[in-house]
């Protein structure tokens, strides 16, 4: 465990016996325990979840685990391109991918993916980001492309602890107004169609 | 009514109300496999001081009648406070920092949920609305990330969304 705190407590070691060594190091300190951690991060927006996690190690990796569970990972952007090769993903800790947001917006990629790449980058996310810990997966299509992507992305994805998969698709501007597609999801909010998979 | 005697990391022997801290799942849990039937029974919480534990049995005395998240409080509960925090408690957890800590260590070694939930807020609140820095020197943290390492948290941070 890292030595995080500078402050010593009354209550360090004494004779209590050798097994209680490393809860003592955790428990002469609240604020380097993770249960107790966990409780205050609890209580604490996004924003200022994050402020806490550049407090220090311990604050980072508990601020994680809590922030993985409140937020989507906008894994698009982990891909960058140089105009014509894509590079990534880039390093995330595992504490982070447990939720994906996958998407068509522009807005939702690095700026130096070019518009033709972005297919690409779907199918890598897909594939590459979402692994062993991702549990949720949150996908947002406005283009049939973009949905062909994701599928090929699921095909080639070897293991998955994949618990539910929100998918939305926007069917006017991905199949056209006259698209037969549009019957079959008659019932639906706005122009999405969220299925879960369990 | 049965009573436990309680030993402070100090050495002081305290007695009290098994119905009292039967808030303690660890003490509970103690009281069960030691089957305390005889009063002079002694229970040492070597992590727990005299004034730390006086404050938690004061605390789990006021709440001794507790129904789970029932405000007995004489005022009326604020209730605008999205922390819900009784009057009572609010004015209990008045303390210095060094004070409030040893309370929360020993909330979650006693195991008393609804205390250390209470500390935990309090330090929440204090932590609202500041910077890492500040937070630091709040509490006296000692930064021990390198810059790369805060490089990469603030970009995870960033690729972290609600939506």
């Amino acid at each position: 465990m890292s030595a995080c705190l500078s402050k010593d407590s009354a209550t360090s070691a004494n004779s209590a016996g050798d097994n209680e060594a490393n809860k003592t190091v955790g428990m002469s300190n609240p604020l380097l325990n993770p249960v107790v951690l966990d409780l205050i991060f609890a209580q604490l927006s996004i924003p200022e979840l994050k402020q806490a996690r550049l407090v220090c190690r311990e604050w980072s990796d508990v601020g994680a685990s809590v922030l993985g569970k409140r937020t989507f990972l906008q894994a698009n952007k982990l891909f960058r391109s140089d105009g014509t090769n894509l590079s990534g993903p880039a390093v995330v800790t595992e504490k982070l991918v447990r939720r994906l947001a996958i998407s068509s917006e522009t807005s939702r990629f690095d700026p130096s993916v070019p518009s033709n790449m972005r297919a690409k980058v779907i199918t890598k996310v897909t594939a590459e980001v979402a692994q062993q810990f991702t549990q949720e997966l949150k996908v947002r299509f406005d283009q049939k492309q973009h949905a062909a992507s994701f599928i090929n992305g699921i095909r080639k994805l070897k293991t998955t602890n994949l618990r539910h998969v929100y998918l939305g698709i926007k069917i006017f501007n991905s199949w056209g107004k006259k698209s037969p597609v549009l019957k079959k999801f008659e019932v639906q909010q706005g122009s999405f169609t969220p299925f879960i998979y369990i | 009514m049965p009573f436990v005697n309680l030993e402070s990391s100090d050495g002081d022997l305290v007695k009290v109300d098994v119905d009292v801290i039967k808030c303690s799942v660890t003490i509970n849990a103690l009281i069960e496999h030691l089957g305390l039937e005889d009063d002079n029974e002694v229970v040492p919480l070597q992590n727990v001081g005299t004034e730390t534990l006086h404050k938690v049995l004061a605390w789990a005395k006021h709440h001794k009648d507790d129904l789970p998240s029932v405000d007995d409080d004489e005022d009326d509960p604020p209730r605008e406070r999205r922390t819900d925090i009784t009057t009572w408690d609010a004015n209990f957890i008045k303390m210095e920092q060094i004070q409030l800590f040893d309370l929360i260590l020993a909330a979650n070694y006693l195991d008393i949920s609804g205390l250390l939930d209470l500390g935990c807020k309090i330090v929440a609140d204090m932590i609202k609305g500041k910077t890492a820095d500040e937070i630091r020197t709040m509490f006296n943290i000692v930064n021990d990330l390198t810059p790369q390492e805060q490089e990469q948290i603030r970009k995870e941070n960033e690729w972290c969304e609600e939506k």
